[in-house]
């Protein structure tokens, strides 16, 4: 009789299991569907992607379709990508520009600052930490025009430097790696100002790798984002040889819809190497964050 | 950090910097590269150009005597040739013996003529000889039938007297039947002297009509004979053709030409008779050069009477030359005949020339090379090759422009205004097959 009621609670837990399962792998195929998409859909040509999506694109009547695997597979699209659309590689190498110059800004004033915030005690320190956050919860649009008035003054507009500035001013990094700086312990600090360290050796030598960790995950979260903005590229950059990959979509002409579809997957690549690279360090980062907020 | 996911990373940057490399390369391989030029203000010049005969000018014959032997022919067709320039030469002695064989027809003939005169003159006698006895016969005849009427005459009028005589009493003694039988005797001779006498009258005139006709028939024309005239007509002709023999003798037996001219044909051979037709053909000096040329019917329009003509020969040029003749042919092109009263002696008959004729149009604003314009089913368009910023920084795009073909020649096409400007660059010539909206690299501006 025992043993029935073990063997009944063993099945029912792993009904459960696989319930909870399905329902996981259900709203996971929901998240992982526009990947999908963009695989298949980028070995399709035209004339099938149109017919699947002629109710989308010429508003026809019934839904848009769409199968698992092309109909007509070909390498068009990707070729056309690769070796006929020089104006895709100028733009992700655009990108990287921006990414490169916000992150490297980001490691010589955002990771010192976060440092200061976190390990010294000066007055007004409270006010700027709140001041920070408050900035960081601002959306760009609020910033928007004071920055172009300022960029515009100091005769930055249309260059990269109108994105990369204030994207090295950015608040998201200084908090995430503050988090992680103000959990470095005192004793630790205090033992190598005692063996005659300075404050400039504490932060590169003590602080910087005990931080490490923050200092990743913010970095990679910075780039994720970097790679993405959209809004201060059209803000700030007139000159469209400037324009990052994040424009390129708007860029393509209509019908080319296969076209499109290769060039995002190809834009994708990037940031899913270095999530991958790095997903531990922004596991820990995200949870740092959202835990410590 | 996971290794491998960061190393495909760099491997993924690695790949980019090639690709963008190839792309870049691709790129500038396959972007079509196009000439331009902005329209301009121009005059379209129409040159018309053709190949084109020289013609004959005025043609006339080169005759001589036929049936004589041709010895040698000294010139061929389209040689120019002066007044008194032996063309052949007949054989001699053929033309000897073709003399005498005439000089013989012509006795022949002559003493025909003779005996035809004698003949004549004999039967003449004989005929006036037949007319005197004819007239003799008919007036003896006209004698006999007055004998003959009188003597008839007289016995009916004794038949009647007798008659009367015995109505008057001459029966005397005779019985009534006896009386009755001598009247009826009486009547019955009366009646017999009377169909006699009408018998006479009747052979008389028989026989005075007999001698009419024969008399009528003595005085008629007789035999008609035109022989001697015919052998007159023949002498006289043989003598025209023993005279040109003989002047053919006196030369030496050579055909030489009477005036100036090209020798547009030669009809006699070497070894064979000359025949009653030209001996050659040749084209006069005068008059000047007559070329014809055909042109088609694209260029048809631009020609009309009168215009000048350019004529090109062996690098040599003749502009004073013009348009005289224009017939249209089937297919719609145009037969051109050029004329010029000089260079007779320099384009020969049969010689080709190249004509050009030029024309000149009104200034159009707007003009483009031929090269620029399309057609494409009822639509002409150009190309307009226009900048734009784009990733890649300031590029030319092609934009299609509808235009209107006012006027053309092979270089230029005149297009109504408004559809292009002055700043246009108008694509005139790529090395690939364009499209509107495509991007092209300019070759030169």
């Amino acid at each position: 009789m025992r043993y029935s009621r073990r063997e009944d609670g063993k099945l029912q837990r792993q009904r459960g299991k696989i319930v909870r399962v399905g329902i996981l792998v259900f709203f996971a195929a929901f998240t992982v569907s526009p990947l999908f998409f963009l695989v298949t859909g980028s070995l399709m040509g035209n004339g099938e992607l149109q017919e699947y999506l002629s109710p989308v694109f010429s508003g026809q009547e019934g839904y848009a379709v769409w199968r698992l695997f092309p109909l007509y597979p070909t390498l068009k699209n990707v070729v056309e990508v690769l070796f006929d659309s020089p104006e895709f590689f100028h733009m992700f190498w655009n990108t990287m520009k921006l990414t490169a110059g916000i992150l490297l800004g980001q490691v010589f004033l955002a990771v010192p600052a976060a440092w200061g915030l976190a390990r010294y005690s000066f007055f007004g320190k409270k006010l700027i930490y709140r001041l920070y956050i408050l900035l960081m919860m601002m959306p760009f649009q609020v910033m928007m025009l004071s920055e172009y008035l300022v960029l515009e003054k100091i005769g930055l507009n249309n260059t990269l430097w109108a994105v990369i500035l204030p994207g090295v001013f950015s608040t998201f990094s200084v908090f995430l790696m503050y988090r992680f700086f103000a959990e470095v312990p005192e004793e630790i600090l205090e033992a190598a100002r005692v063996d005659g360290a300075g404050e400039g050796r504490l932060f590169l030598l003590v602080g910087a790798p005990i931080g490490k960790t923050g200092i990743v995950s913010a970095l990679l979260l910075q780039f994720l984002e970097c790679f993405s903005m959209i809004e201060q590229p059209i803000a700030f950059l007139k000159d469209k040889t400037l324009y990052p990959l994040s424009l390129y979509l708007p860029e393509i002409e209509m019908g080319r819809t296969g076209f499109a579809l290769c060039a995002s997957l190809f834009a994708l690549l990037p940031p899913l190497f270095l999530f991958m690279a790095g997903s531990d360090y922004l596991a820990r980062g995200i949870a740092a964050g959202a835990v410590k907020a | 950090m996971n290794k491998f996911w960061a190393k495909g990373f760099l491997i993924l940057l690695g790949v980019m910097v090639f690709f963008t490399i190839v792309s870049r390369a691709a790129d500038s391989f396959l972007v079509a590269q196009v000439s331009v030029e902005n329209c301009s203000s121009k005059k379209i010049e129409h040159i018309v150009s053709a190949e084109a005969l020289v013609g004959k000018n005025i043609e006339f014959p080169v005759i001589t005597e036929a049936g004589l032997l041709v010895k040698a022919v000294y010139v061929q067709e389209g040689e120019l040739v002066e007044q008194g320039t032996v063309l052949a030469e007949v054989d001699l002695e053929q033309l000897a013996e073709v003399t005498g064989d005439l000089q013989d027809e012509i006795r022949v003939l002559q003493l025909q003529n003779e005996a035809a005169e004698q003949n004549r003159a004999l039967a003449q006698e004989e005929k006036e000889k037949q007319r005197k006895r004819a007239q003799e016969d008919y007036d003896k005849a006209l004698k006999n039938q007055e004998e003959d009427l009188r003597r008839a005459d007289e016995e009916l009028q004794q038949a009647e007297r007798a008659i009367d005589e015995f109505t008057a009493g001459g029966a005397g003694a005779m019985t009534q039947e006896e009386a009755a039988a001598k009247k009826a005797e009486l009547w019955q001779a009366y009646f017999a002297k009377k169909q006699a006498y009408e018998e006479t009258e009747e052979n008389a005139k028989e026989a005075v009509t007999a001698a009419e006709r024969a008399l009528e028939d003595a005085n008629g024309a007789g035999t008609a004979d035109n022989s001697k005239e015919i052998n007159a007509v023949s002498i006289a002709q043989k003598e025209r053709a023993l005279r040109a023999y003989e002047q053919m003798a006196e030369c030496g037996g050579k055909i030489t030409a009477d005036t100036s001219g090209t020798v547009t044909g030669v009809l006699v051979q070497t070894g064979q008779k000359t025949a009653d037709t030209a001996a050659f053909t040749m084209a006069s000096m005068e008059g000047g050069a007559r070329l014809l040329a055909e042109i088609s019917k694209a260029d048809a329009c631009y020609v009309e009477l009168g215009d000048s003509v350019a004529v090109k020969k062996n690098g040599t040029e003749y502009d004073d030359f013009a348009v005289t003749g224009m017939k249209q042919r089937e297919d719609g092109g145009m037969e051109l005949t050029v004329s010029s009263e000089e260079h007779a002696e320099s384009l020969l008959p049969g010689e080709s020339a190249e004509i050009r004729i030029t024309k000149q149009s009104e200034v159009y604003n707007t003009a483009v090379p031929l090269t620029a314009v399309h057609t494409e089913q009822n639509s002409t368009y150009v190309y307009v090759a226009e900048q734009k910023d784009t990733v890649l920084g300031k590029q030319y795009f092609t934009r299609k422009v509808e235009v209107k073909v006012l006027e053309k020649n092979s270089s230029y096409a005149a297009l109504e205004d408004g559809a292009l400007s002055s700043e246009n660059l108008i694509v005139t010539d790529s090395d690939t097959y364009l499209q509107a909206g495509d991007r092209v690299r300019l070759l030169e501006q």
